[in-house]
């Protein structure tokens, strides 16, 4: 009994973070056990592999052809080459997998210029006198080949080494804060590494993408810079290494953003998934009669209408009344 | 059961009516079960008696014997089947022409008594022929005074005593009068005679053929033809009525035509019956029906009659409303074969011949409800009216007098025979327009054979409608589907509706009884079949935008569509359940189900149709809107979103509901099917406020409304402090979750106990050595444990109220509870002292005397009492014991002089250990004693 429940556990978590993989292959090994089976016993060879290998599917064509709406204007990552994500997951070094698939989310990206940048954090191992500069981080436009040509090595041009996380996601802060238009801003990370002092941390970047200039802001002694106010609107996503069934304490039901497993949007087609849903809103309605343009074959639509599913008027005046 | 009894003399009888019944049986070859086995047993009880009697026979005829010739006759059957329509012309004239056709003439021997007792109050007949057996009363006056009594005797010869014999037989009554007066006067000179019959010979006669009871009968002498087969029971409808036999010694006396009789009134036929006569009734002869418009419709018999003229005679001739120029007759042909015949009435045309077995159709005229109207429903004349060109509505009803008491003007509905293409068709009009302004549009011209129906507003229109929908229905077909459409939910008359074609959503919503107050105006929806795939699809309607004159959501109605209203009580998911899960089963491979749902702050949350367009403001809009205690910030959707077309995956968004955060999706969402919305409540939002109790030596006692966080000590800053008699110390305080929880530990006490008590069944004691029988013990047990039960928890809490009140602080202040009750006494200054004591009672309380004093006080402690065991119940509730008692100085084990305080308790159990040396029991009736004296306490208090 308990082995069959477990066995569909199995099977469902499979089909998940398999399910961009166009491969039926769905053997699974169960080794022979005494008491409680162990989740990654079940792993399957496939899965595993599959890590290994990344077939892109850009999603160009369907933002064209959907003519999704962009949500945001800045994309920023921030990948974490900290001492935290120091050991192996699913064969690979955890730093180079936060990069692996940070490189996976640019190569799935439509192939055109973006304000965005990638920042790499690692632990100082001595305390900083100074913090680093705020004007070196910066957005600019990028193609996603030159955002994937930053990330080569565990240090990208725009590095940040303070003594934790939540000090480079205040510095990241700055960066959003001051930002024009709306950013999405996705961390990269060890689950051990969200405590609660980066919990407080992207709290304070919400808040300050949040609020107008009006809002008055006490400001932590260990910032050394003004807290401007951009009143832009962020996206906090958040990618976890390591255990794929963890979610995150950043999960907000009424803000933009959530966490995932970096195995669930690891494939190519959750990988497609996820950055669609990070830097589109949804196909466009012009016409604004409930129909996407891209299903619809009367595009001017006068409002008040009721419409069919094909966007046309479902009583056309001039059709033959019964 | 009252029976009949026949006097049947000679075997042969008996043999001829066993015969017959045979015959009978083999003829009705397709008689039923029942009437065989009815026969049976007539013949049964005839065979039962003859043992009785060898000379005469007693049969018993039960009076079902007249039920047995109702049953229609083969013959009859025939023509009624006959008589089932055979085109869709005589399906109309069906119900004008009478279906079931009955042999004519036989009813006239149902139901007359069948006695055969001698009718003898009437005149002699002058011309009855005397014969043996008569008997005469001879008066002989004048000279003499005598009477005799004389037979007739077998000879034919009346002996006359001083006069000889006299032949008579043969002679008529007249004559013979004459003969015996003669014979009489001449003997005898001046004697004067009086002669009369007094009593008449009984005749033998033989009855056979087709007679219900054929046999032998004894008759009185001067029956006639008719009697006998009247009082026989009658002929069967196998018989013929025309060709009556009666034989007298072989020749053929007379034929009687009974339809002479009948129609005619003619009897010369019906002869005296002789001594010996016999009547035989021959099987029917040809036979015809005649249906419909005649004066009789009936299966004649033929005996002259040749042709069609001749046998609508014997039915009495035709009628004034019949069709004279179309008249069928159906005749069986040589090839075995019906077929039908025309046949004209007109006067001199009619000499089509008649053959066995023919039926005659007389078809009422045509066109004798061509020209009417039909006025029905809620009027006070309904019925029909006279058409005549140019008809109108306000002509039918001319005024509005002829509508009965609650009449509804909005709507009324004419159902029309389309002469064109034969289909039924239905016209709503406004009532009040068509009486009031004759010149307006709902003045509409009447068609003849027009069915005008007028409705009520308060009884459904359903019951009225149905024959119109049925009608509808059987005359759809698949290039034309049935003009129906379907109401639901929030109308007035909710049901089955005939379409007016051409008729849009509002016109007829206003047949169906108009718009209800509270009808959802953003809200309804019409499920609509796509005529040509037969696939179910919804529309949305919103009414405000129909009403303001949106022509997209008043639509024209289509057949088969369906319009659910809603309102806000109506269960909005149940009601669209059963489309919904239509919609659902079709959906196939490739497609999504546009079902979308929605949960939580909304009024009606369940699953709705998604209809193309749907925003998550449409969603909740469906849903009956949001609640008070919604969170109007965000919702959260879930989405199934398909990867790479196969695999499927639940992604959730927040929905921006304020569109405060431009990031987050907002209301104008587009839903995608299988979309589920659910709304939060609002943050510690209090939909039951919370209510506490204070009274007793209060300032302000009563209920008040507390917040989330009050406290004792913030509460009694509200209610105005204590009275300076408050009792802090006693105070009372009760909670309702503690009192559940008491509850349920006394119920699962109870429980063990009884367990305990099944267990000390089987199990020996812990004193092997006691005597008493284990079950007496354990009964008793029970029993005193039961006694001392409290019946309920009461959920009283020991609280420092006098720390909680004055300090305010984390640590000592009581965080209130809904429910909570707190009763704050009076100052009491005594000790009372209940239980195994000489003495209970209370004492007043002194600061110097402690619990044993207070025991000594009452006299001390019984010889059943258990001293160390005595409890204090002290006044906040806490319960101590003696025994446990920590500054105990005295002896080991010896009870402790514990402290009391003003208003305490004090109890001394039973010793249990008299009753049963158990362990395990002693310590749960440990357990009841504390909660026993607690509950008395408070029981005390609280009155």
């Amino acid at each position: 009994m308990e082995l069959q429940r477990w066995y569909h556990v199995i099977l469902i978590t499979a089909a998940l973070g398999l399910s961009g993989c166009i491969a039926t292959e769905n053997l699974v090994h169960v080794p022979a056990h005494h008491g409680m089976a162990k989740v990654s016993e079940y792993d399957t060879s496939l899965h595993q592999r599959s890590v290994h290998i990344f077939n892109p599917m850009p999603i160009d064509s369907r933002v064209s052809r959907l003519k999704l709406q962009p949500r945001v204007a800045h994309l920023v990552f921030v990948v974490d080459q900290s001492s935290a994500l120091k050991g192996e997951s699913r064969g690979l070094d955890m730093r180079f997998y936060a990069r692996e698939v940070t490189r996976r989310f640019v190569k799935t990206m439509p192939n055109q210029p973006l304000s965005s940048t990638i920042v790499t954090y690692r632990d100082a191992t001595t305390t900083q006198i100074y913090a680093p500069l705020d004007a070196r981080l910066s957005v600019s436009p990028h193609h996603p080949d030159e955002l994937a040509l930053l990330l080569n090595n565990g240090r990208a041009a725009q590095h940040i080494e303070v003594q934790s996380l939540s000090l480079a996601l205040d510095y990241v802060s700055e960066l959003v804060g001051n930002l024009q238009g709306p950013s999405a801003v996705i961390l990269v990370t060890a689950w051990s590494q969200i405590d609660n002092s980066v919990e407080q941390a992207v709290m304070r970047m919400r808040q300050r993408t949040e609020f107008g200039s009006d809002a008055h802001v006490v400001v932590p002694e260990s910032a050394s810079v003004a807290w401007p106010q951009s009143h832009a609107g962020l996206c906090f996503y958040t990618v976890g290494v390591g255990n794929r069934m963890s979610r995150s304490r950043l999960e907000s039901a009424d803000s933009c953003g959530f966490s995932a497993a970096v195995d669930k949007v690891a494939q190519p087609g959750t990988m497609a998934n996820f950055v669609e849903t990070v830097l589109y809103k949804g196909p466009s309605d012009h016409d604004n009669d409930g129909i996407y343009d891209y299903q619809d074959r009367c595009p001017f639509t006068p409002s008040g209408k009721i419409v069919d599913y094909s966007g046309c008027s479902r009583f056309p005046a001039s059709r033959q009344e019964y | 059961m009252k029976t009949q009894t026949v006097i049947v003399s000679g075997l042969f009888t008996l043999c001829m009516a066993l015969n017959s019944a045979q015959a009978q049986n083999e003829r009705m070859g397709v008689a039923t079960y029942e009437e065989k086995q009815r026969r049976e047993a007539i013949v049964s009880a005839q065979m039962a008696k003859p043992e009785n009697d060898n000379a005469e026979l007693r049969l018993i005829i039960p009076e079902e014997k007249v039920v047995l010739d109702v049953a229609p006759s083969q013959l009859e059957k025939n023509v009624s089947k006959s008589l089932r329509p055979v085109t869709l012309e005589e399906e109309i004239q069906q119900q004008r022409v009478q279906s079931k056709l009955e042999l004519f003439g036989y009813e006239m021997f149902a139901g007359i008594a069948t006695t055969f007792a001698p009718v003898s109050d009437m005149p002699v007949p002058r011309d009855y022929i005397i014969g043996p057996g008569d008997t005469f009363t001879v008066q002989a006056f004048a000279a003499t005074n005598v009477q005799y009594h004389l037979t007739v005797t077998r000879d034919g010869v009346l002996l006359i005593p001083d006069a000889g014999a006299v032949t008579v037989s043969g002679l008529t009554f007249e004559e013979a009068k004459l003969a015996i007066s003669e014979a009489i006067e001449t003997k005898r000179i001046g004697i004067k005679t009086l002669v009369t019959l007094s009593e008449f010979r009984s005749i033998q006669i033989m009855l056979v053929g087709e007679v219900s009871t054929p046999g032998s009968y004894s008759l009185s002498g001067f029956s006639t033809l008719i009697n006998a087969l009247v009082s026989s029971g009658g002929i069967k409808r196998t018989g013929s009525l025309r060709n009556i036999q009666v034989k007298r010694q072989g020749e053929l006396i007379t034929t009687l035509d009974l339809y002479e009789l009948l129609l005619k009134g003619d009897d010369s036929a019906n002869v005296y019956l002789r001594q010996g006569d016999l009547i035989f009734v021959p099987p029917v002869g040809s036979t015809v029906g005649v249906a419909g418009e005649v004066l009789r419709p009936a299966i004649y018999e033929l005996k002259y009659e040749q042709n069609v003229d001749e046998v609508l005679a014997l039915a009495g001739g035709i009628l004034p409303t019949a069709n004279t120029r179309n008249a069928q007759i159906e005749r069986i042909s040589g090839s075995g074969m019906y077929t039908l015949m025309q046949a004209d009435l007109t006067a001199g045309r009619n000499a089509v011949s008649v053959a066995n077995g023919d039926l005659i159709r007389v078809f009422p005229v045509l066109n004798k409800m061509e020209d009417v109207v039909l006025l029905s429903g809620h009027v006070l004349t309904p019925g029909g009216f006279q058409w005549f060109e140019g008809m109108k509505v306000s002509d039918l009803i001319q005024s509005k007098d002829i509508l009965r008491q609650g009449a509804e003007f909005e709507a009324a509905m004419i159902q029309r025979e389309n002469r064109e293409d034969k289909r039924t068709e239905v016209i709503y009009f406004n009532l009040w327009n068509a009486i009031s302004s004759p010149y307006s549009n709902d003045n509409l011209t009447l068609h003849p054979r027009d069915q005008v129906v007028i409705f009520d507003t308060h009884s459904p229109r359903a019951g009225q409608l149905e024959k119109v929908v049925t009608k509808l229905e059987n005359e759809a077909t698949a290039d034309s589907p049935v003009k129906i459409v379907e109401f639901k939910g929030a109308v007035p008359h909710p049901g089955t509706y005939p379409l007016h074609t051409g008729r849009r959503l509002l016109d007829m919503v206003q047949y169906a009884g108009g718009l209800e107050a509270g009808v959802d105006l953003n809200y309804a929806l019409l499920a609509r079949t796509d005529l040509i795939s037969d696939r179910l699809y919804f529309i949305k309607i919103a009414l405000r935008e129909a009403l303001n004159g949106n022509s997209d959501h008043n639509p024209l109605l289509q057949p088969k569509d369906k319009i659910y209203l809603f309102n806000k009580d109506i269960d909005r998911a149940s009601l669209i359940q059963t489309p919904l899960e239509r919609v659902q089963r079709e959906t196939q491979f490739g497609q999504q189900a546009p079902v979308v749902q929605v949960s939580g702050s909304v009024f009606h949350p369940g699953a709705y149709p998604m209809v193309p367009g749907m925003r998550v403001e449409d969603l909740i809009a469906a849903a009956g809107g949001m609640k008070e205690e919604a969170y109007g910030l965000a919702a959260t959707l879930s989405r199934q979103v398909l990867i790479g077309s196969e695999f499927s995956r639940t992604d959730s968004r927040a929905i921006s509901l304020s569109s405060a955060d431009p990031l987050l999706d907002n209301p104008k969402l587009i839903l995608h099917p299988k979309d589920h919305l659910v709304l939060r409540v609002k943050p510690e939002w209090v939909q039951t406020p919370k209510f506490v109790e204070i009274e007793g030596e209060i300032t302000f006692p009563g209920k008040y409304r507390v917040d989330k966080r009050e406290t004792l000590c913030s509460l009694m800053q509200k209610v105005g402090g204590f009275t300076e008699d408050a009792y802090l110390f006693g105070t009372v305080f009760l909670r309702e979750s503690v009192r559940q929880k008491e509850q349920k530990a006394l119920d699962r006490m109870f429980g063990e106990l009884e367990r305990l008590l099944a267990d000390s069944h089987i199990s020996q004691g812990v004193n092997k050595d006691e005597k008493m029988p284990k079950d007496q013990r354990a009964k008793d047990v029970f029993d005193v444990i039961k006694k001392m039960s409290p019946e309920k928890a009461l959920g009283r809490m020991v609280v420092d109220v006098h720390s909680a009140v004055t300090r305010c602080d984390e640590a000592s202040d009581i965080v209130l509870e809904n429910g909570d009750r707190i009763i704050v006494p009076k100052y009491q200054d005594d000790v009372s002292v209940i239980g195994q004591v000489y003495f209970p009672t209370s004492h007043k309380y002194r600061s110097d005397r402690a619990a044993l004093d207070y025991i000594g006080l009452s006299g001390g402690v019984k010889e059943l009492a258990q001293y160390e065991h005595a409890y204090i119940v002290q006044a906040n509730g806490e319960v101590m014991s003696v025994r446990s008692s920590t500054n105990s100085w005295g002896w080991f084990n010896s009870p402790a002089n514990v402290r009391v305080t003003p208003g305490s308790t004090i109890f001394v159990p039973l010793s249990v250990d008299r009753i049963n040396g158990r362990e395990s029991v002693e310590k749960w009736v440990d357990i009841f004693y504390k909660n026993i004296i607690s509950t008395a306490m408070l029981a005390n208090l609280l009155n």
